[in-house]
């Protein structure tokens, strides 16, 4: 693709002003507030579009920044560019309720439509992004929290690794770690829900327990004292009814036979009867007193039936408890049954999981596929921009960039901005040449302020070698006063 | 002859049922048991069938006192019952022991057997589980041998480790009637073999109407009908996300669909389709009546996967989507991760 004309209506500062850009190198060089940056922006637009913020982000957005402020009514213009052989025009109005874009080929006069993606198709898939990242070139700058050695790091390692200018392979990675342990968190508490369904399964549970071994205790107190009540028993039955009835008789039988035979009539009888008596009420409350005294330390009033009674009604608690037990048990195990939600939850974590893994291992094909090429070519570029100073690029794992100047490796951390510049540079142009069907114009944006001479005049010499259009922006005199002294033709962009 | 046929009571279950009526779940479910005898009484049903699980494990003597009670206030109504899978007749059950009220007729027994009631020209054959399984299938002694006009089959089970059957299997035992139990959902139409269903639904995933089965029978003629009569349900709600589908308005349509619907029942939600890339929904703030079970999100970012396919072909997009495209890549494991491999990627691309 070639740029041939543009036509500013009005764009930032500019107003009805409009731009020839040849083959070659166009320079358009100029101080500070000259309207490099304006060009870049508007060219962008007529290709892309304007970018739109919306909400809070409209207040900075491309949109308000290059609104004309003196004729806002009038504001966009006009793009020529050849592409594939043919000629293409691109019109765009941004004003509100502004004219219908149009897009059509100047060799046959045919409409084409923007919106059904025959300016995709013309661009061969170039978008906004690829354009920013790989065919115009800035300086390189740092992300916040990024020295300059990592951002050409970085940048070298997520172009080798994902054959794209704008895809970031880590950050990607980094995304799926961060939406992973946000799952987690959702995860633990789907978990934890569960988990509090056990924990009070286990409380009640624990309770039950502390109550059966309660009741067993108190069981094994009454079954005990059923048995006293039953030994206690026999002894007094022992002692008292098996010998003190049969003895009781014998002795009444041998004190009246004793009256009978020695004592005389009638005074017998009566001596019988009297001590007869005497006896009976003697062994009666012997026999009386041996009852009451046994079972004294005992509550009198709990008889045997009422023991047992008590006795089974512990025994039926036990076992009311030992089902609930069992029960509840039971219910315990049920928490460890995984519920929907947590289910899905859990299936995208591992999503997440697999989504990482293949991503790194895709990046490797990838890296296999088109790293290595892209490297070599890089190296090649840098080798001649260096003028043999650096001839290999090396890519370490982890990202760690550092250059070869003929056996000696060189970390990234010990060369000079101006020399990452130069790494950057030649990644740059590597890619654009690899990942673009068609050739681009090279758009460089005060790209060469670090650059030593020797080294802008190689990199200036390189571009008119190797590319079909250069748009060059800058804010000094030594490019063009370099070119000049090269005699490399080239095009002053203003006139 | 009238009678009702219930099952899977679950008398003592604890199911979830939402931050608003799991606490109170568990008495309602008495209560709705309560409400069917007092339907009996009111009625003056001759029969109630309860064909297993009617407690949801091994019953507590107080759970069975309690059960007992209400059989015994009926004064018109015997009830048949036989012990399911979850209430089986263990060792040790109350089940062996328990004396009850005079008008109910246990079949606890391992092995079929059959209840005549001549007055009514009826007789119930069952059997209970002794065991939380019963792998073996239906037995050709099972047959119907008819003693009284209507003849009565009480059945637990019909999945694989609960007495294996086929619903025709049953049917051709001869029985006039034939009251199954296990499966919580009920045959709404008119069967002669028939799951009346759980009398409340005791899982979120007992969907749709729950009840019991009304039945007439006169001159060996059974009649049948379900009839709902569970106090709440469980809804699933599906909802089809949409480009334009964004949290509020997906909240706004939960709650509409709960209104609609009715907000003493109890929810699944399930949202499918695609939604915008950009969007989130969080799950945690659709629940506006606490009877939301859970929210089950499967949409997905709507990508063109053709078109960036295309645009990316050979880069690292490009190949991710293609490496989804072999075989046995096609699981709902595989899909998910590839939108979210596709998100990742494009929400950290360079200038965007």
């Amino acid at each position: 693709m070639k740029i041939k004309r543009l036509e500013i209506s009005g764009f930032g500062k500019f107003h009805d002003r409009n731009i020839e850009v040849g083959d070659g190198i166009n320079v358009f060089a100029g101080e500070n507030e000259a309207g490099k940056t304006t060009i870049y922006a508007f060219l962008k637009s007529m290709l892309f579009d304007i970018e739109r913020g919306r909400g809070r982000a409209a207040a900075g957005d491309m949109f308000h920044r290059y609104e004309p402020w003196d004729k806002p009514w009038q504001y966009g213009g006009m793009i020529q560019f050849e592409s594939g052989g043919r000629t293409f025009q691109i019109e765009r109005d941004f004003t509100k309720n502004g004219k219908k874009t149009r897009f059509f080929c100047l060799d046959d006069g045919e409409e084409l439509s923007v919106d059904d993606g025959d300016l995709q198709a013309v661009l061969s898939d170039l978008d906004r992004a690829t354009f920013e990242n790989t065919v115009a070139i800035g300086q390189l700058a740092a992300a916040p929290g990024e020295t300059l050695q990592t951002a050409v790091q970085n940048y070298a390692a997520n172009y080798y690794h994902s054959g794209s200018s704008d895809m970031d392979l880590e950050a990607s990675l980094s995304y799926l770690r961060e939406r992973a342990r946000e799952l987690s968190r959702n995860v633990r508490e789907a978990e934890e829900k569960r988990l509090k369904k056990r924990e009070l399964g286990e409380q009640e549970g624990a309770y039950v327990e502390r109550e059966l071994t309660r009741l067993r205790k108190e069981y094994e107190v009454m079954r005990e004292r059923v048995q006293d009540f039953d030994r206690q028993e026999e002894t007094v039955e022992k002692k008292g009814r098996r010998f003190l009835v049969p003895a009781l008789i014998m002795i009444l039988f041998l004190s009246a036979a004793g009256i009978f035979l020695f004592v005389p009539r009638p005074l017998d009888y009566l001596l019988i009867t009297a001590v007869l008596i005497a006896e009976i009420l003697f062994f009666w409350n012997k026999v009386k007193m041996e009852k009451v005294v046994q079972p004294e330390h005992q509550d009198p009033a709990m008889t045997r039936e009422k023991l047992e009674w008590r006795r089974e009604r512990f025994k039926e608690e036990i076992r009311e408890k030992q089902t609930a037990l069992a029960n509840i048990r039971e219910q315990i195990d049920e928490t460890y049954e995984i519920g929907e939600e947590e289910k899905l939850l859990k299936m995208r974590k591992a999503a997440l999981e697999l989504a990482a893994k293949r991503l790194l291992e895709v990046s490797k094909d990838v890296y296999q596929d088109i790293g290595e090429r892209l490297n070599s070519r890089a190296s090649r570029i840098l080798k001649e921009i260096t003028e043999g100073c650096y001839d290999r690029i090396y890519l370490e794992e982890k990202a760690n960039i550092s250059v070869y100047s003929g056996n000696r490796k060189i970390p990234a951390e010990r060369l000079s901005r101006g020399t990452l510049e130069q790494i950057y540079f030649a990644v740059r142009m590597a890619a654009s040449e690899m990942l673009c069907e068609e050739e681009f114009p090279i758009i460089l944006d005060d790209t060469f302020s670090y650059y030593d001479e020797k080294r802008m005049r190689a990199a200036l010499r390189w571009l008119a070698e190797n590319k079909k259009q250069v748009l060059l922006f800058s804010c000094h005199k030594r490019e063009r006063e370099a070119l000049e002294e090269m005699h490399i033709t080239y095009r002053d962009g203003w006139s | 002859m009238k009678f009702i046929h219930t099952a899977d009571v679950h008398l003592g279950v604890r199911p979830d049922a939402g931050k608003a009526y799991t606490k109170n779940r568990p008495e309602e479910i008495w209560r709705s048991f309560e409400r069917l005898i007092s339907l009996c009484e009111r009625e003056k049903t001759d029969l109630l069938v309860i064909a297993g699980d009617l407690f949801h494990r091994q019953p507590l003597l107080r759970e069975m006192k309690e059960v007992n009670a209400l059989f015994a206030r009926l004064t018109h109504t015997k009830v048949v019952l036989v012990a399911g899978n979850h209430d089986f007749v263990k060792q040790d059950s109350y089940y062996r022991s328990f004396r009850w009220a005079r008008n109910v007729f246990p079949l606890l027994g391992k092995e079929m057997q059959k209840i005549e009631f001549p007055e009514l020209r009826t007789a119930v054959s069952g059997f209970s589980y002794w065991d939380r399984e019963y792998r073996e299938g239906i037995r050709d002694s099972w047959k119907c041998r008819r003693t009284q006009d209507t003849e009565i089959l009480i059945l637990h089970g019909g999945d694989e480790k609960h007495l294996p059957f086929r619903k025709r299997e049953t049917e051709l035992l001869g029985y006039d009637y034939v009251a199954l139990g296990h499966i919580h959902k009920p045959d709404q139409k008119e069967q002669k073999s028939s799951y009346c269903g759980a009398l409340e639904p005791t899982d979120p995933n007992d969907t749709g109407d729950h009840g019991f089965i009304l039945g007439a029978a006169a001159n060996g003629l059974v009649k049948t009908r379900f009839v709902p009569f569970a106090s709440r349900k469980y809804i699933h709600l599906d909802i089809q996300a949409d480009e334009k589908m964004t949290g509020s308005l997906l909240r706004d349509t939960i709650r509409e669909k709960i209104e609609e619907q009715g907000i003493e029942n109890m929810y699944r939600v399930e949202i499918t389709g695609f939604r915008d890339p950009d969007i989130e929904f969080a799950a945690a703030s659709m629940d506006p009546y606490g009877n939301v079970i859970d929210v089950l999100d499967f949409t997905n970012p709507s990508y063109d996967f053709g078109k960036l396919s295309a645009v990316n072909k050979g880069n690292l997009l490009g190949r991710f989507i293609q490496s989804f495209e072999k075989e046995g890549e096609d699981g709902l494991l595989e899909e998910m991760a590839l939108y979210e491999g596709v998100k990742a990627l494009l929400e950290t691309k360079r200038g965007s």
